[in-house]
């Protein structure tokens, strides 16, 4: 806070500080600035390294651990503790609890990735046409988005699992549908924030089509405030995705989901409860990086929404 | 109470050698830079200058309010009827807040908390100083909105279903509602339009006379000072450059600072006259020079102007004017004659 | 007052018709269906047809949805597959302890998150506003099953102070209060630190100060009252999140609430069932998010006057 706050007290009172400061940071781009800001802030970047690694073990096990790897039974080598050889232990069939952890980033990096994908593509057309257009074409797309948003996400899992049965698809499907309503609200919001504004009258005035304006000059104005709520919407995600997986509605049982992996290990709390620690600190560094990604964006995209 | 600020004199406020700093992370601004003055009871004091001068630093200082950080003050002494504001303990200062000394601020549009109606708004006032009960201070505050001309059946309502004017009205019903010794006024109808100013100022007076109160008027606008107060102080740079009675300094006006603001100000009789603004822009109060603030900007200024701090001159025993050129004792400002 | 509490009442009708539709709809698409269980080898062709017409499977899906919500109304959703009994009297009968269980970590969450969101905000950009800040990003990213279990391995296994399922006495409701209550102190923290940062620059807390209210005074009566709706909205989403999504904490702790029926009755494909829990659940939900926009009222005068400026004027003219 304290430099975006002390500004507007002095300069509330005294007029000066305020200018200054942005005239200084008027000559670099927006931006290298944003990044200078992002890279200043130690919990961002501790968030986006973190990330990082995720995806670096991700590729590992896309090139290194075959799925046999992780589901070969081996009954000589079951609730190993933590060792040099198993890292993490093994489980209740002997299989290497490291290797399926590392195997699992894929699983919750996909449904981080895609589901919010997912939701803003669509949330962000729909979002941009109510907003645009407004008239009947947003009453109809914001009652919709109300409607679903008032079905939680959580059951709305279960719902689809229920119909469509227990895999990592339905998973997909069913948190990406839970985040399109947050979209619709946001990218409509910030479009109606920009949509009086000169430059988009400029473009009217060359001629531009309305449907052009509103997704080539008006929805690129808005992208901040999208950016910051994908990243945060990727953690929540990944908790749906373990939550919905670990009492069985998510990836099936024998592969390596997270969730899944922990909903395993309640079953031997007391006997290898490291096979209940792991695969959720691995849930807790992702969302947590994710989080301290989100903050750090959004005060280094907005600093004037910085508190 | 009372006695000890009649042994004063009727000095009701005494504001000695004031500085207060704001300590940003890179920069530190220096908005008020030692200013003394004395308020005696019942009388009234403007202080005139631009937007920046430090006016409103100046009147949350002696409610100690300056918000801390960054605000730090460096040194002086505030009196508020014989109490070192400065001084004092959290407990004490919300004592002497709103009993003895009051303030009403700029924004009337977002000075009043719009959750609470502003009946309440004025009876928290009453209630926090005077051993009453809740109704006897709500009956209070009702006394109060109709002797500032609001009915008095309007005190269940709410800020957002009153004008600006009318706003302006409950800040000061608020602020008067203990009967201060001292109401500071920081520009208090800048906000508002016109003729809504007029009644304001007017109310302002009106009670101030009623009530027996001492003034301090914030404000940039010299008519406005003409209209109210006593004395005037004219502040730039976080300093008091010229300070007298309201003959003093509007007749015999000694600043080049004093002479630009009259010279600003547009002369409705005389349609052809030329404005003649002060060239550049106030100070910076984050880098402020050696010698004089105002030098810069000064048409009569010499390098000793630019080198030391001024000198202050004392030109009759009320009227007190800093400016080196002064040192001469020819020195006469060009326009000094005209402002009647 | 009343006028705006009958317009959001009104406004729940579309959207409970919508939302017990979708997953009406949905739930009917599963496969399988309540006579399958019935059908038997020496069933003639003719037998299923009338046993489809019995349970309108003829008709279209509307109609049977429709039929279903006639029934809610009555309070009969048909009876589970399973073990015969009411629908609606077992999620009676379970409601009680989802709803404890909710309520207590939302106290627990609230009276930790308050004090702390306000202390994180007096403390903006301090070392204690960065020691919140980590906590409540802990607190949320930590997944709530995963801390139940964490707390079960010790309390549990370890020390053996707690019962790791229902047993019906007071301590059976530390694991679970504590760990669902932790996740959500830490998004309201969160909600009322940002919520009071921007109350505290605010002007009429300046006009406070200078009329002497003391300063625990300007925290609670002036700025809390302003910061209000988005903390009251944070604890109103999340009561209703937990509600709905129940499931997995009562999974955690083997918890005889409604998120376990409904697993239960989707892992046993007892649609009956799961289709009467999901609707009754999203239709607390959405009544629960209601509540919450009916409370803004109580609290900002300005939303109030929106709606009864239309009443007020008229009465100013009869008068």
């Amino acid at each position: 806070m304290s430099r975006g706050q002390t500004e507007t007290i002095v300069s509330r009172k005294e007029g000066h500080s305020a200018t200054l400061a942005s005239r200084k940071y008027k000559k670099k781009s927006a931006f290298l600035e944003s990044w200078n800001r992002l890279r200043t802030n130690p919990g961002a970047m501790f968030g986006l390294i973190v990330i990082i690694l995720m995806v670096l073990l991700m590729v590992y096990s896309f090139m290194f651990i075959t799925e046999e790897d992780v589901m070969a039974i081996n009954s000589a080598n079951r609730f190993k503790p933590p060792s040099a050889a198993h890292p993490f232990g093994t489980d209740s069939m002997g299989r290497d609890l490291f290797m399926r952890t590392v195997y699992g980033t894929r699983y919750s990096l996909a449904v981080g990735f895609f589901s919010v994908a997912f939701g803003l593509v669509v949330g962000v057309f729909f979002g941009t046409l109510a907003g645009y257009f407004g008239g009947w074409v947003e009453e109809i797309i914001m009652r919709v988005s109300d409607v679903m948003a008032s079905i939680p996400g959580m059951l709305l899992g279960m719902v689809i699992v229920a119909v469509l049965g227990p895999s990592f698809l339905n998973l997909l499907i069913a948190i990406g549908v839970s985040n399109i309503s947050g979209f619709i609200r946001m990218s409509r919001a910030s479009i109606l924030s920009v949509k009086g504004s000169e430059f988009v009258e400029a473009a009217r005035a060359i001629g531009m089509s309305e449907f052009r304006i509103a997704f080539s000059q008006v929805l690129p104005n808005s992208v901040s405030p999208l950016i910051v709520t994908a990243t945060a919407r990727i953690a929540t995600s990944v908790l749906a995705a373990a939550g919905l997986s670990f009492i069985g509605f998510g990836v099936p049982v024998p592969l390596p989901e997270w969730g899944a992996l922990i909903s395993d290990g309640r079953n031997y709390l007391g006997r290898a409860p490291h096979l209940t620690l792991f695969p959720g600190i691995f849930i807790m560094l992702t969302t947590f990086a994710c989080s301290l990604l989100g903050d750090g964006l959004r005060d280094a995209l907005d600093p004037k929404l910085k508190q | 109470m009372l006695d000890e600020c009649m042994t004063n004199s009727d000095v009701v406020l005494d504001v000695q050698d004031l500085v207060v700093h704001y300590e940003l992370k890179n920069e530190v601004v220096k908005a008020v830079n030692g200013i003394s003055f004395t308020l005696q009871k019942g009388r009234s004091i403007g202080l005139v200058g631009e937007t920046g001068a430090g006016k409103t630093t100046t009147a949350l200082a002696i409610m100690n309010l300056v918000p801390k950080p960054p605000g730090v003050v460096k040194s002086g002494t505030i009196d508020v009827c014989g109490y070192k504001m400065l001084e004092l303990k959290p407990k004490q200062l919300e004592k002497i807040r709103g009993k003895e000394i009051s303030m009403i601020f700029q924004d009337p549009m977002t000075s009043l908390n719009p959750v609470i109606s502003v009946g309440e708004q004025i009876a928290e006032s009453v209630k926090l100083h005077e051993n009453v009960s809740a109704s006897e201070a709500y009956d209070r505050a009702i006394e109060m909105l109709e002797l500032v001309g609001i009915p008095g059946e309007r005190a269940g309502e709410y800020p957002h279903q009153f004008s600006g004017g009318m706003r302006q009205r409950v800040l000061i019903a608020i602020a008067l509602a203990c009967n201060p010794r001292i109401l500071i006024a920081d520009e208090p109808t800048t906000a508002l339009d016109v003729t809504i100013q007029a009644q304001v100022l007017n109310m302002i007076n009106d009670l101030k006379k009623q009530f027996g109160t001492a003034l301090i008027m914030i404000t940039h606008d010299l008519g406005v000072v003409a209209k109210m107060c006593d004395d005037v102080a004219v502040m730039y740079a976080g300093r008091i450059v010229e300070k007298g009675t309201l003959e003093d300094v509007f007749n015999d006006t000694k600043h080049p600072y004093t002479e630009g603001l009259f010279n600003s100000l547009p002369d409705i009789t005389k349609r052809e006259s030329e404005l003649k603004p002060i060239p550049g822009l106030i100070a910076d109060p984050t880098k402020l020079p050696e010698g004089c603030a105002f030098a810069p900007r000064c048409q009569y200024a010499t390098d000793a102007c630019r080198e030391r701090p001024p000198t202050i001159h004392q030109i009759s025993p009320t009227h007190l004017v800093e400016c080196t050129a002064y040192d001469n004792p020819g020195f006469q400002i060009e326009g000094w004659q005209n402002h009647g | 007052m009343l006028r705006y509490a009958v317009i959001r009442l009104l406004w729940l009708i579309p959207i409970l018709i919508c939302v017990s539709l979708i997953i009406f709809v949905l739930m009917d698409a599963a496969p399988g269906s309540i006579i399958d269980s019935m059908i038997n080898e020496e069933m003639t062709q003719e037998d299923i047809e009338e046993l489809k017409r019995e349970y309108d499977l003829d008709k279209s899906v509307f109609y049977r949805y429709g039929k279903y919500m006639l029934g809610l109304f009555r309070g009969n959703l048909g009876s589970s597959e399973i073990s015969g009994l009411s629908v609606f009297d077992m999620y009676k009968t379970r409601f009680p302890k989802t709803l404890e269980l909710s309520l207590l970590s939302l106290v627990l969450g609230t009276l930790i998150a308050i004090p702390m969101g306000i202390f994180a905000a007096k403390h903006a950009g301090t070392i204690w506003d960065n020691l919140t800040t980590a906590f409540t990003l802990i607190g949320l990213s930590m997944p709530s099953f995963w801390l139940g279990l964490l707390l079960l391995i010790w309390f549990s296994h370890s020390i053996k102070l707690f019962p790791a399922g229902y047993d019906g006495t007071w301590k059976c409701y530390v694991m679970p209060v504590i760990a669902g209550g932790f996740s959500m102190s830490a998004s309201i923290t969160r909600q009322t630190r940002s919520a009071i940062l921007d109350v505290v620059r605010q002007d009429y807390l300046r006009t406070a100060r200078a009329k002497g209210v003391p300063e625990w005074r300007v925290t609670v009566k002036h700025e809390l009252r302003n910061a209000w709706i988005p903390i009251v909205t944070q604890i109103g989403m999340m009561l209703a999140m937990t509600m709905a999504g129940s499931a997995v904490i009562e999974a955690v702790y083997s918890w005889p609430g409604v998120g376990r029926l409904m697993i239960e009755a989707i892992n046993q494909r007892d649609t009956t069932l799961a289709c009467g829990c999901v609707i009754l659940t999203a239709t607390l939900y959405v009544v629960l998010l209601l509540l919450v926009d009916i409370v803004y009222a109580f609290i900002d005068p300005r939303i109030r006057a929106q709606y009864s400026a239309g009443r007020r004027k008229k009465r100013r003219a009869e008068a």
